[in-house]
């Protein structure tokens, strides 16, 4: 029972939910035994294992047991179907799409005043953009730069945190308590303010600029994930043992720790990349993202359509929900794969 | 229903032939998605009278909990199937809706339960927690209420009543917690008080305090008192009767000096001898009993108690053993240890 | 209980020497250095000259870190070449202030007063229809840009069914007087009521967008809280005692499970004012979100660098106070 159960717990400080995400670190949950059975149903322990006897059956792994549940999860596999067409979508967006995003096949429509946007019309479906090029095209195509986005923000900041968690955990002392102070103050400034911040030391703005500053802003996320799941893990049977093997410090960190702390990393990654992919709309909405649209990228055509939203909203309609749907579904992946990985978590 | 299986033990002669409670071949069923379903108490009867203490006791699993829960209606709406007859003064307390059920719950019957820390809302104070049973029962007003409060915080032996009034339970110690929990429980005058391993959390010198607390108040009171344990200790000081659980149903029941005397189920037996004694030499093993719950076979087709049995015989592992009344006691065995003569 | 604020603002303290230095780092990387920074592309040479003097960009960096505090503590932040031009940067943030306040205020209370409710609603009848629609609604709520859902809310409700205004904080036609800089708090301490209500009509379709966030999570928490709650055992022992359900669910489920929400109320600062930057520029609301979305657009560095360090300066003190009501609101910390 908990006799003073932690109040923070459930506090939404971005410091608070990661610190509980690394506390499921893989070794530090348990293994699941067979026969016992820890559903708290109305408060009685319906344990039918006596406590003398060690199961005799296979142990299972958190990570095999989360699966298991996984598999079976509504929530889980509709998230993951929407990643899994996003991605195939992203590979073979351009093979599929019935123009070339970058052609003008409409420009003779366009007339400024009368007629910006070209309605919809056969061959074209969803009509075209403010220079003639096809709506439809550019959308099929816009996933593959929203998805480098995404993905090069999120990796950027996972490797970025990976090291300065590691090391901050790893060494300690007074290394680890000026990374972590600079780590709490970045979290402190609101996520895009930090991201146009770091735009902004840009002379120009560019892709890469959005990429940098929003792996900028997930750094310090995965930093002091990776730190929190360190130090659970310091104290572990698994790591003094290694240490009292002779293992080497460095063996022990990659080979023994980080694996470990794979699952609230997948999580963590997980609903980042949604949080890039929105951030990165923001971006360009500001000013702050690729000027150059000749290759379509979804943030950047919702970002450009505020002009005409008023009289032409399909404009930005479209491309926002394929946003929100590609957002909702790596979400919902990322959720309940932290549903499940949770130990304390129930049906 | 037949009266043959719900002996008239010595004990029930002084506590007057009107029991207060009847429990009836309740069964309590929980079922989860996609699982077997899973008897936690699979046809247990038993009566209490009033002012009459009896003891459920068996080890975790066997359905003792589940039983008091049942009979408070404290089961989870969801997830679960209950049969049986639970008679209170006649009334079938498992026919009762909700909200009939809530009148009667802290004011004809009672429950206290095991940790006392997390059995108290942390952020009341616990003079309100003991009033509202009053305000909402007896119609008091707040003033009045924690006057009552005060009175029962000191019958219950705790010290400066008038301060403890507005402390937090976490500025309690843990028997003082208990004792408020059972200042709440009482405050009403129930009728029946059912207390869920109420020691088991608590240090060894406070259990002891705490039961004889429970002891002197039982029976100031005449209140009667169900006393769930797996600690044969606490019945032994308590109990006029003794309900010996196995596998959610009851295989014997006996006043309490016969059955620390003369055990005659196979089980209660193993369970006394498994205590380690201090008269007996230090090189002398102890004397557990072999296996464990996860060997039980089904009740409904042979005895569950078999695998582990040193008497079993062949036709317990084909037939049900029946509740049966043996010289004051009953009784579910085809071979029970030899009463000596 | 004095200690443990005392703590946390030796902590705050901390916090604010290192977020000044990253500032004065981060202005020392933009683009042209700090000079240009300040006075724009378009400085004459001498001004220059002047200002790299009076900077001491020649000193040593720490030399130059500690004038930069020191200027800063006066309020001087150097001139805005954008969006006030001439005055100083400082002034921007002062103008705008309110207008954001009443905004955020707005936006929390709409997001409290429909995700707690909601929020205990679905707990308790969880894994009904009600329960699953909210929880998708709230998912939804998070994945939705929120300058997207504010485009919406101005296409359908403004220019559409012109049910409310489209932008800006108030009719300039109304000619209201001005108090505090709260519009609607003006109108009601100069009671001039049409003149409040109109400023609460431009408040309320940017406050719905912004409030979008914080009602995801506020409902979020909520329910788990509910849900986690109703399992302790004191809830069951407040069944046993045959309480009602009223004063179970007040005293008993809600005055634990709602602990948990007030951190998150506070917290929620911090994402308002990212989402403000993005819905007041939509809105032509002039708060310091629109104007921190328009010293990006002209590169009005001193202005971007006050609104940075407001910003989390603000989110540190909230906070703070949220540590402290937390303190305040649990027996557990306040008793200690």
């Amino acid at each position: 029972m908990t006799p003073s159960p932690d109040p923070r717990r459930f506090g939404d400080r971005k410091k608070d939910r990661i610190d509980a995400l690394a506390q499921t670190t893989g070794s530090a949950g348990s293994a699941g035994r067979p026969g016992v059975d820890s559903g708290a149903q109305g408060g009685a322990v319906l344990t039918v294992a006596d406590a003398g006897r060690v199961a005799g059956g296979e142990g299972q792994s958190l990570i095999a047991s989360a699966w298991r549940r996984l598999r079976r999860n509504p929530v889980f596999l509709t998230g993951a179907a929407i990643t899994f067409i996003f991605v195939v979508l992203a590979i073979v967006g351009p093979w599929v799409a019935p123009h070339d995003p970058a052609a003008q096949p409409l420009l003779n429509q366009v007339r400024q005043q009368t007629n910006p946007v070209p309605g919809a019309q056969p061959g074209f479906p969803l009509g075209g953009d403010t220079v003639g090029r096809d709506l439809l095209s550019r959308l099929l195509v816009g996933g593959r730069q929203t998805l480098i986005v995404g993905v090069l923000a999120t990796l950027g900041g996972l490797l970025g945190g990976l090291t300065l968690g590691t090391l901050a955990g790893a060494l300690g002392g007074w290394v680890d308590a000026l990374v972590m102070r600079i780590v709490d103050v970045m979290l402190s400034i609101p996520g895009l303010i930090l991201a146009v911040s770091i735009a902004a030391i840009a002379a120009s703005p560019s892709q890469t600029t959005v990429i940098v500053a929003i792996a900028v802003v997930q750094i310090p996320i995965f930093a002091r994930l990776l730190r929190g799941s360190m130090l659970a893990q310091r104290a572990s049977d698994h790591v003094l043992a290694a240490r009292a093997l002779g293992v080497k410090p460095h063996a022990i960190v990659f080979r023994h720790m980080l694996p470990n702390s794979l699952g609230p990393v997948i999580v963590q990654a997980t609903l980042v990349l949604a949080t890039a992919i929105i951030e990165a709309a923001g971006l360009s909405f500001l000013g702050l993202g690729n000027p150059d649209d000749r290759q379509p990228e979804w943030g950047q055509m919702l970002g450009q359509a505020q002009n005409l939203v008023s009289d032409y909203p399909h404009l930005a309609i479209y491309p926002a929900l394929c946003i929100i749907v590609v957002a909702l579904g790596f979400t919902l992946m990322g959720e309940s794969l932290r549903e499940a990985l949770d130990p304390k978590s129930r049906r | 229903m037949s009266q043959t299986s719900y002996t008239s033990t010595a004990s029930t002669a002084r506590h007057g032939d009107e029991p207060l409670l009847q429990v009836r071949d309740l069964r309590v069923t929980f079922t989860r998605q996609g699982e077997e379903s899973f008897a936690a108490v699979d046809g247990i009867d038993f009566d209490v009278r009033p002012g009459q203490t009896v003891g459920l006791v068996g080890e975790s699993g066997c359905g003792k909990s589940v039983t008091s829960l049942a009979i408070m209606g404290l089961l989870p709406k969801r997830g679960n199937r209950v049969e049986g007859e639970v008679l209170l003064n006649g009334t079938d307390l498992l026919k009762l809706s909700d909200s009939e059920m809530r009148d009667r719950r802290g004011q004809e019957l009672a429950m206290i339960f095991q940790d006392p820390l997390s059995s108290l809302n942390p952020v009341v104070p616990v003079g309100l927690q003991v009033a509202e049973v009053l305000e909402r029962h007896k119609g008091m007003s707040r003033k009045a209420a924690m006057a009552v409060a005060r009175e029962m915080l000191d019958k219950v032996g705790i010290p400066d009543p008038d301060r403890r009034l507005k402390d937090y339970p976490h500025q309690m110690s843990g028997g003082m917690r208990q004792r408020a929990l059972i200042a709440i429980a009482l405050a009403c005058e129930p009728r029946l008080l059912i207390a869920d391993e109420p020691t088991t959390a608590l240090d060894v010198t406070i259990q002891a305090q705490i039961l004889s607390l429970l002891k002197n108040l039982v029976e100031e009171t005449g209140t009667a008192l169900i006393m769930i344990t797996h600690d044969l200790g606490v019945v032994a000081g308590l109990c006029d009767e003794v309900n010996v659980l196995y596998a959610g149903r009851i295989v014997e029941r006996a006043d309490r000096h016969p059955l620390f005397e003369q055990p005659r189920h196979p089980y209660t037996n193993g369970l006394l001898q498994s205590i380690p004694k201090l008269d007996v030499g230090r090189g002398e093993r102890l004397n557990p009993i072999p296996g464990s719950v996860a060997d039980n076979l089904p009740w409904t087709s042979s005895c569950a108690f078999a695998p582990r049995c040193p008497n079993a015989l062949e036709v317990c592992r084909e037939q049900t053993p029946p509740l049966e009344m043996d010289f004051g006691r009953a009784l579910r065995c085809f071979n029970p240890v030899e009463v000596a003569r | 209980m004095l200690r443990f604020i005392v703590r946390r603002l030796i902590q705050m303290i901390g916090v604010v020497v290192v977020l000044s230095l990253l500032l004065f780092m981060w202005f020392k990387a933009l683009p042209g250095g700090t000079v240009s920074a300040m006075l724009g592309e378009r400085a004459t040479p001498e001004r220059r000259v002047q200002l790299e003097q009076a900077l001491g960009l020649d000193q040593p960096l720490w030399v130059q870190y500690w004038s930069y505090i020191k200027r800063i503590a006066t309020g001087q932040f150097g001139p805005s070449n954008g969006v006030l031009p001439g005055r100083d940067a400082f002034e921007v943030f002062l103008s705008r202030f309110p207008a954001t306040i009443e905004l955020a205020t707005l936006a929390i209370l709409l997001a409290v007063l429909i995700g707690i409710p909601l929020g205990y609603f679905a707990a308790r009848r969880r894994d009904s229809w009600v329960d699953n629609l909210s929880v998708m609604g709230s998912l939804i709520g998070v994945a939705v840009p929120v300058f997207f859902l504010a485009f919406m809310l101005k296409h359908w409700f403004a220019v559409e069914l012109q049910w409310l205004p489209v932008s800006g904080r108030q009719d300039p036609a109304l000619d209201a007087t001005r108090v505090t800089g709260f519009f609607v708090l003006d109108g009601i301490l100069t009671q001039e009521w049409d003149a409040a209500w109109d400023a609460f009509r431009h408040l309320l379709l940017p406050a719905f967008a912004l409030a979008s966030i914080p009602f995801a999570v506020i409902f979020r928490i909520t329910r788990a809280s509910v849900l986690d709650v109703v399992e302790e055992d004191y809830v069951r022992t407040a069944n046993a005692k045959g309480l009602t359900s009223r004063i179970i669910r007040g005293r008993h489920i809600l005055r634990n499970a709602l602990l948990p929400v007030v951190t998150t109320i506070g917290l929620q600062t911090g994402a308002l004012l990212a989402g403000a930057v993005l819905t007041e520029r939509v809105f032509s609301f002039t708060g310091i979100g629109q104007a921190l979305a328009i010293a990006i657009e002209l590169k009005d560095y001193p202005v971007l660098q006050v609104l940075i360090m407001a910003a989390a300066a603000v989110y540190v003190v909230v906070n703070l106070l949220v540590d402290i009501t937390y303190a305040i609101i649990d027996p557990r910390i306040r008793t200690r």
